[in-house]
């Protein structure tokens, strides 16, 4: 189900409900309230609904990650191109150049996270080439 | 201030009851008594002493006549260790090191009865008997041309870089090449490749030769050497300075091997020229390889001496060096732990902690000095790399596995390719090709062997680092850049187990965290300068984190000693219980979604720290960030 979901989300087109707002270069810039040390990411969210992904964060470089999301009202959740779901899907918010995302709450943990990111563009390192492609 | 929760691991405390967990105090001349070393170790008639400040200022001043200290014998010279710079005499004072002075006596003369005459006097706090470094390697390069034809057997390993002989230098790039060794392993190398995408060097870092006389003219060297920006007008000293003779450089004694020309070349040979080899930190072609200072200490088989060591190390701090590479030392089993050491050569520990005192670059706020741990095949490192604050550096060939001649065990940090010319199928080519003189061996290139060679494959990528770290604007303590460089390792001690044969037969065991923390990776240590580290757990649960990340491959077999965490962290985090490393990994449990910093401390090199009396691994501390999740991947992945 997962496989035939990503390739129906490949095969979508821009649609005109779709909110143009989250386009673009987005950088991680809060979590939960505080500056996110220790971790950095990066993620590009296009109007085809192609996202990518660029983390440093649990490992020395930056590693890429691709796939594509799906907007329903003000919740997005994303599929990998290897056919793994986002751990969760995000109530989004976007607000200038701040978008702030959601995620569920854990039914282990009973808690969620906020993360929020600013418009940013890419950094040398990684428009340089500098990652490794995870998938 | 935030109050700090430090939580000793006691297990492992528990366990270890035999070690000396002491740091020891150590004065600026320590030592039992006054007299170091002993007259059997020393070659010349000559001692090095140390006066009380008053004392030297009166010498100075011609109040006080020094042959007084030395029961009215007759003194052939007396004069200052570090002579007078008025350039830096105010930091030279300050360091104690104008208290110094070379005696010299005529041949015959009963240096024991001066020794103890001096000692006798109170304004003498050290006598030193002149004692003899060697380099690590004593062999003779085999230059290229000898090698015969060279077939590689895999695809040649390349880079964007030019460097015609470059898929020969295996110690930097090993793509498993049967030439070499049929035992060759892919990615037994410095993985340097990766890191010249990010830097291959800067101007602006100097790194001291202190060796042999770097050959300055050398056609894949000039580009990068030293340029001394306030020569001394009588000395000439352009690139550096001959401490041996008080002379101008010179390279081609009889009796030298290319010592000294060799270990630049491995740090910063030029690179992206066209001709010969890569450097480490040698550049992109652009003139911005890091430069090299050549402090002579060696001289065919004349020099070595502390006082000419001292000189040498001083002279590198006064004049910008901010990474000190020591291919030399004393004999493995010579000196036996710390206090052994600052008993027999205060004078050139005071010099090298004068040097590491010094900010000679932005980004550190002190010198960073690097040693080979030896070839005697002995089971602790030469010193002075064995003393436990400085970075001691064992070899491996492009199998893998430990060279057959290298030092290990107490008092070494980390490895780094030191190849073996003969032993493995290859031959020669298992050696490190570098830089030679060839008024000596006869090309410009040749192979060598030894620690000597693995150490500035460190100091290089060291040298690697603060370039980075001066491109993002970024500082650091010693002790982090240590501690750094020591957690920038891939795992060796996986592979020792069963036999190796060489020009002698290994027991592999013998050698199984014996080697220092792992194999330097330059890309790792980059890495590292540009962020802080990670280690992500989930809430609510007690989670293991391995410490790959922070401490470098194979850290689940690292010794850790100490866990600590600031208050506002804990909160952040809803820390329950105290955080500990079990079989390597660090377990904790968060009870909230947040993030903290974390310390961790662990010993590089062996099982336990080095004390005065007993050599050991460095203890080195890492601060990173534990990130605490409500939602956990599997694989790591943000989302």
């Amino acid at each position: 189900m997962v496989l035939l979901a990503a390739a129906a989300a490949l095969s979508c087109t821009p649609d005109e409900d779709f909110d143009s707002s989250l386009s673009g270069s987005w950088q991680l810039t809060g979590w939960n309230g505080a500056s996110p040390s220790g971790m950095e990411v990066y993620m590009v969210l296009r109007d085809d609904r192609s996202f990518t992904l660029y983390q440093k964060y649990n490992t020395l470089g930056f590693v890429r990650y691709d796939g594509t999301f799906t907007v329903d009202g003000s919740r997005i959740s994303g599929i990998y191109s290897d056919g793994k779901a986002w751990v969760s899907g995000y109530t989004y918010t976007v607000n200038g150049n701040t978008l702030t995302m959601v995620s569920e709450v854990s039914p282990d943990t009973g808690l969620s996270e906020t993360s929020v990111y600013t418009r940013h563009e890419l950094p040398e390192t990684i428009t340089g080439g500098n990652f490794e492609n995870f998938i | 201030m935030k109050k700090v929760l430090t939580f000793i691991l006691l297990g492992f405390i528990s366990a270890c009851t035999a070690v000396d967990m002491e740091v020891p105090e150590l004065a600026e001349t320590a030592g039992k008594g006054k007299i170091a070393g002993t007259s059997d170790l020393s070659d010349e008639s000559a001692l090095t002493v140390k006066l009380e400040a008053e004392a030297a200022d009166a010498v100075e001043a011609g109040t006080l006549d020094p042959s007084e200290l030395f029961g009215g014998r007759q003194l052939l010279s007396f004069e200052r260790v570090f002579p007078a710079d008025s350039r830096y005499e105010k930091q030279t004072r300050a360091a104690g090191l104008n208290r110094w002075y070379l005696v010299r006596f005529a041949e015959g003369e009963d240096l024991d009865g001066v020794a103890e005459s001096a000692a006798s006097c109170s304004v003498v706090t050290k006598v030193q008997f002149t004692r003899k470094a060697m380099k690590a390697t004593r062999e003779q390069p085999i230059p290229l041309g000898e090698c015969g034809p060279y077939i590689p057997t895999k695809g040649m390993v390349t880079t964007d870089f030019n460097d015609p002989s470059f898929y020969m230098q295996w110690g930097l790039a090993n793509n498993a090449d049967q030439a070499v060794a049929v035992t060759s392993v892919a990615g037994a190398d410095i993985n340097v490749v990766p890191a010249w995408e990010i830097t291959a060097g800067d101007p602006s870092i100097v790194v001291a030769v202190i060796d042999e006389a770097v050959k300055y003219t050398h056609p894949d060297l000039a580009a990068n050497m030293w340029v001394n920006p306030s020569p001394n007008a009588e000395r000439s000293d352009l690139h550096g300075w001959n401490f041996v003779d008080d002379a101008p450089l010179k390279w081609d004694i009889e009796g030298n091997s290319s010592h000294g020309t060799h270990v630049a070349g491995i740090v910063a040979a030029v690179t992206n020229n066209a001709i010969g080899i890569c450097g480490v930190a040698g550049g992109t072609g652009k003139g911005d390889g890091v430069r090299i200072m050549s402090c002579q200490i060696f001289s065919g088989d004349r020099g070595g001496n502390d006082y000419t060591i001292a000189r040498a190390i001083k002279y590198a701090a006064d004049h910008g060096a901010c990474i000190l590479q020591g291919s030399y030392g004393t004999p493995g089993g010579e000196l036996n732990n710390d206090r052994e050491y600052l008993d027999a050569n205060p004078l050139e520990f005071e010099a090298i902690q004068y040097f590491r005192s010094k900010k000679n670059c932005k980004a550190l706020d002190g010198g960073a000095v690097f040693f080979a741990a030896g070839n005697e095949s002995y089971p602790a490192s030469d010193y002075p790399g064995g003393y436990k604050d400085y970075i001691s550096v064992t070899a491996i060939s492009a199998d893998y596995l430990p060279a057959y001649y290298t030092n290990s065990g107490r008092g070494c940090n980390i490895t780094a390719p030191g190849g073996e010319t003969g032993g493995l199928s290859g031959g020669k080519r298992g050696g490190i090709l570098s830089t030679i003189v060839s008024e000596l061996n006869g090309e410009d290139y040749g192979f060598m062997q030894g620690t000597s060679m693995a150490c500035p494959h460190v100091s290089g990528i060291a040298a690697l680092g603060l370039s980075y770290a001066l491109k993002l604007g970024k500082t650091f303590t010693l002790d982090e850049f240590n501690a750094m460089i020591l957690s920038s390792v891939n795992d060796v001690d996986k592979y020792m187990s069963g036999v190796k044969k060489s020009i002698k037969t290994l027991e592999l065991e013998d050698f199984q965290y014996k080697l220092g923390t792992g194999s330097i990776d330059a890309y790792k240590f980059l890495m590292q300068v540009e962020g802080t580290p990670c280690v992500t757990v989930t809430a609510g649960k007690v989670s293991s984190a391995s410490l790959d990340q922070i401490f470098g491959g194979g850290s689940e077999n690292r010794t850790y000693t100490d866990v600590e965490i600031d208050e506002t962290s804990a909160a952040a985090l809803g820390l329950v219980g105290a955080p500990r490393v079990v079989g390597g990994l660090l377990q904790l449990r968060c009870d909230k979604v947040g993030a903290g910093r974390i310390k961790v401390s662990a010993i590089a090199g062996g099982r336990k720290p080095g004390t005065s009396s007993s050599m050991g691994g460095m203890v080195i501390t890492r601060e990173f960030a534990v990130v605490s999740r409500a939602v956990g991947t599997s694989d790591g992945r943000w989302m």
